[in-house]
């Protein structure tokens, strides 16, 4: 037995691949074949390649020149001499050795209706010849790549042949061109789309343009305004109020109304407020609101009612400083540039968790959170919110929790605000649009309802 | 070294800064005050560093002629004209007029069209059939409609909508806030004990 | 009515502004030049604007400062050095430099960050929720407490516990409660998702029936304000 190098598999005597991995089998002290020149193992009588006879090409090598094999006194006698000099197979040995004359002699009878045809002609007539099937074991062999025939290429080839030849010729492109990846459709169709958002803009023009009496209701006040309002009410005059502008111009259209509406009870109520931004664009828009609210209070005068520090950055870090010392963390007067510490509305004021309540108009949660966390609960110290609709749902918890001692959100919470200060329900014309916008967004979401119940029941009514 | 002096700076001001968090100490409230005066600065610093970026970004996008360099003309000459305006013409009547009639309605018409985008989102989700779609749907509506009744049945409405806010979605939201607070908790620290190191 | 704007600062400025404020809603009928030039312009002039905001309101009245006593406030001096070694952040060769900066920054942050979220939300809010859960009250208000307990436990639960086995009795016991009680807060969180949804609604249409009544009322004085 042959031992595999590579997996070990036991393989037969004179194997030259293992069956199991196809390794080749080297083996020592190997028998040349003077024919073909094959290595064969020590001890085997005929080439496992060509079949020559190893015993007597052995003897007679040494001896004298291949001779030309001798004629034979009969036909069968001569092609039985002819075909042992040529080298028969092993199975055919084996089978002459084994005494089965009649399997020998059909096998001759094949071999020599063979004799005359090229070796692959004898492959594909089904016959045997020592030169066309090498003997080989079929498992683990490496693919060999045949040699293929010139054949005539054929119209498609020939085609696909001519568009590679002019793809390859031309010059290489610095930068590829860049295809645009088809966009996949989410949601409707550019046409449905456009029809939804001019539905919108009606909805919300032209009650601005034309008041139409039944959307000029007064929002209902909610609980969270009212303690808004009380929070400031119960200060005494005089006092310091931080207000933060934490927003910019991009929510300015639902936060504006509510910054202004602070301002205008604040200084009503004859309190000192500071004005202060965590967002840049949040210290121009104190100054808008602030400009408003001293146009509508003549007794009120920058610099002594009210005062812009500004913009303090680091977000977590400024609100903290603020907290710490206002005059440290916003040392400059935003609409001056004088020292902050000059102006009459930030007399005696250190730190703002010392102040009696801080008014935080924020664009979002996280932005009133910071306040909430790095202030008010730390200290104690009185918080009232201003935020968009969305962040007002989003603060109920603080306010639950007592953390938030009110809220004013959105242009509802705003018209609702000025109600409860002026005594008078308030409906701006801005409240009116946003109803009838809301209407035609709950209709456009029933209709897009209605129209795929009308579709499924088409589907179900066909199947 | 490189790595090792930023990670100490990180450690000990923030450690500092969370004893005086919790601590009531003269001395670590004047350290922590002037630690925070740092951040401040800093603070500011990074939004200078944000334009640096830009300049950088675009400058490249421009000289290369890549994919939408004509953009990118108009990003850098908008920033350069804002910058320009704002460090000669600060507190002047250019400079309101700059923010009031230039920044504030470009910035205010991008925040306008988010109405475009929510109603393309309410008709696309809240669809009946499906559990989450037939929730969305009908809460939706109940917020929508109930959040400015003009009397009637939509009285009725706003009542089921004052409820839905104060009970399962404060309960909700609640849930929400907790598992971000313990979230920042754990990245905060990961960050002050050197596990993360987003700084490197 | 309609009259043609005053040749003043705020009559071109007005005129100016419309015209940015339809370059940018010019998007509601689809993506164009138009809006993506309205988007360009409001990229590059927001930054270079809160650039300038930056130096005057924060780093130029402290430079100040030192200038005018520089022993008196050396702490500046260091702190004005850390930002501009931030600003190395901007070249690649020498980003490194940034390093020390960002470190401090975010340092200090994340020590922000955690005691705020101790102090400031999860202790205040889960005695808050351990309050909600008051005895008496009637029947209608223990079922809203037992909503409150539900729907936040559940929530958490859905955060914490997805597809969480368990080991043992015990361990398998808690998985399977702790999963059909995620499943519920999952109810629950669609709930939330959903008024916060309109919530966002309203807000969005108010903010454009803000820049609608600019157009209407400040531009073309189709109504007087």
């Amino acid at each position: 037995m042959i031992f595999c190098p590579g997996c070990g598999t036991a393989n037969r005597e004179g194997s030259r691949f293992c069956n199991e991995c196809g390794m080749r089998l080297v083996q020592e002290a190997s028998l040349p074949c003077p024919r073909c020149g094959t290595l064969n193992p020590p001890g085997t009588a005929h080439c496992q390649k060509c079949g020559l006879g190893l015993a007597r090409a052995g003897d007679q090598e040494a001896a004298q020149p291949a001779q030309p094999a001798p004629a034979a006194s009969q036909p069968e006698e001569a092609s039985d001499a002819a075909l042992r000099d040529e080298g028969l197979p092993p199975w055919l040995d084996a089978a002459e050795s084994a005494g089965d004359e009649e399997l020998r002699r059909e096998a001759l009878e094949d071999l020599a209706s063979l004799e005359g045809e090229a070796p692959v002609d004898r492959l594909r007539t089904g016959g045997w010849s020592p030169e066309a099937i090498p003997i080989e074991p079929i498992v683990g062999v490496p693919y060999r790549a045949y040699e293929r025939l010139p054949l005539p290429p054929t119209p498609e080839q020939e085609q696909a042949a001519q568009l590679f030849a002019t793809v390859a010729a031309q010059a290489v492109q610095a930068e590829p061109r860049q295809v645009p990846e088809p966009k996949p459709q989410v949601g409707l169709g550019a046409g449905p789309r456009r029809v939804l958002n001019l539905a919108l803009l009606l909805a919300l023009l032209v009650p601005i343009l034309w008041p139409l009496a039944p959307l000029q209701v007064a929002p209902p006040v909610p609980a969270a305004v009212v303690d808004a309002v009380g929070a400031i009410d119960a200060l005494p005059p005089g006092v310091p109020v931080l207000v933060a502008f934490d927003y910019g111009p991009a929510l300015a259209g639902d936060l504006q109304p509510v910054a202004e509406a602070y301002l205008q009870q604040l200084i009503g109520h004859g309190l000192r407020v500071l004005a202060v931004s965590t967002q840049p664009e949040g210290a121009p828009l104190a100054d808008m609101a602030i400009d408003r609210v001293l146009a509508a209070h003549p007794e009120a005068r920058y610099g002594q009612s009210v005062v812009n520090l500004g913009y303090v950055a680091g977000d977590e870090a400024a609100v903290r400083a603020l907290s710490m010392n206002v005059p440290s963390a916003a040392p400059a007067d935003y609409r001056t540039g004088a020292p902050s510490t000059t102006a009459r509305a930030l007399e005696g004021v250190g730190g703002a968790h010392e102040l009696p309540l801080i008014v935080v108009v924020a664009r979002d949660l996280p932005a009133l959170r910071r306040w909430i966390e790095q202030t008010a609960t730390p200290y104690g110290t009185p918080l009232v919110a201003g935020l968009p609709a969305a962040a007002g749902l989003a603060a109920e918890p603080y306010r639950a929790s007592g953390q938030l001692r009110g809220v004013v959100a959105g242009v509802a919470g705003a018209a609702a605000y000025q109600g409860v200060q002026s005594g008078r329900s308030q409906a701006p014309r801005g409240l009116a649009a946003l109803r009838l916008g809301a209407w035609v967004l709950a209709a456009a979401v029933v209709a897009a309802n209605l129209w795929a119940l009308a579709g499924w029941v088409r589907k179900r009514g066909a199947a | 070294m490189r790595r090792v002096v930023p990670a100490l700076i990180a450690l000990v001001a923030g450690a500092a800064v969370l004893l005086d968090f919790f601590l009531e100490n003269p001395l670590l409230d004047a350290l922590g005050a002037s630690l925070l005066d740092g951040a401040v600065i800093l603070g500011a610093c990074a939004l200078l560093l944000g334009l640096v970026n830009l300049l950088v970004v675009h400058e490249r996008r421009i000289r290369r002629r890549e994919r939408g360099w004509g953009t990118s003309v108009v990003i850098l000459a908008a920033a350069l004209a804002s910058l320009i305006v704002g460090l000669v013409a600060w507190q002047t009547p250019a400079f309101a007029w700059f923010y009031r009639y230039l920044l504030f309605p470009l910035e205010a018409s991008a925040g306008a069209l988010l109405a475009f985008a929510v109603a393309q989102a309410a008709v696309h989700a809240w669809r009946f059939g499906r559990l989450e779609g037939s929730l969305l749907l009908v809460v939706g509506l109940v917020v929508l409609l109930g959040s400015l009744p003009v009397g009637g049945w939509l009285n009725g409405l706003a009542a089921v909508r004052d409820w839905l806010v104060a009970v399962p979605v404060l309960a909700a939201v609640r849930g929400l806030l907790l598992g971000v607070a313990l979230g920042v908790v754990a990245t905060g620290l990961r960050v002050l004990l050197w596990m993360d190191r987003p700084y490197e | 009515m309609f009259a043609w704007p005053a040749v003043t600062a705020e009559g071109i400025g007005t005129w100016v502004a419309a015209a940015l404020t339809l370059l940018v809603l010019s998007a509601a009928w689809g993506e164009s030049r138009a809006s993506r030039l309205g988007m360009a312009l409001l990229a590059g002039a927001a930054v270079g604007y809160a650039a300038a905001v930056a130096w005057h309101a924060v780093l130029w009245p402290r430079i100040l400062l030192v200038r005018a006593d520089p022993l008196g406030h050396w702490p500046l001096v260091v702190w004005l050095f850390l930002g501009l070694l931030l600003l190395a952040r901007g070249l690649t060769s020498a980003s490194w430099l940034s390093n020390a900066s960002l470190g401090y920054l975010f340092g200090v942050g994340a020590a922000l960050a955690v005691g705020g979220a101790l102090m400031g939300t999860l202790v205040p809010q889960v005695r808050a929720a351990i309050d909600s859960q008051v005895p008496g009250g009637g029947w209608w208000v223990a079922a809203n407490a037992l909503i409150l307990a539900l729907a936040t436990g559940g929530v958490l639960l859905r955060l914490a516990y997805t597809g969480w086995s368990g080991e043992g009795a015990v361990g398998k016991a808690w998985a399977r409660l702790a999963g059909a009680w995620g499943r519920l807060g999952y109810l629950f969180l669609l709930v939330a998702m959903g008024a916060l949804m309109a919530a966002v609604a309203l807000m969005a249409l108010a903010l454009l029936a803000a820049r609608l009544e600019f157009l209407a009322v400040d531009w073309l004085h189709l109504v007087p304000r």
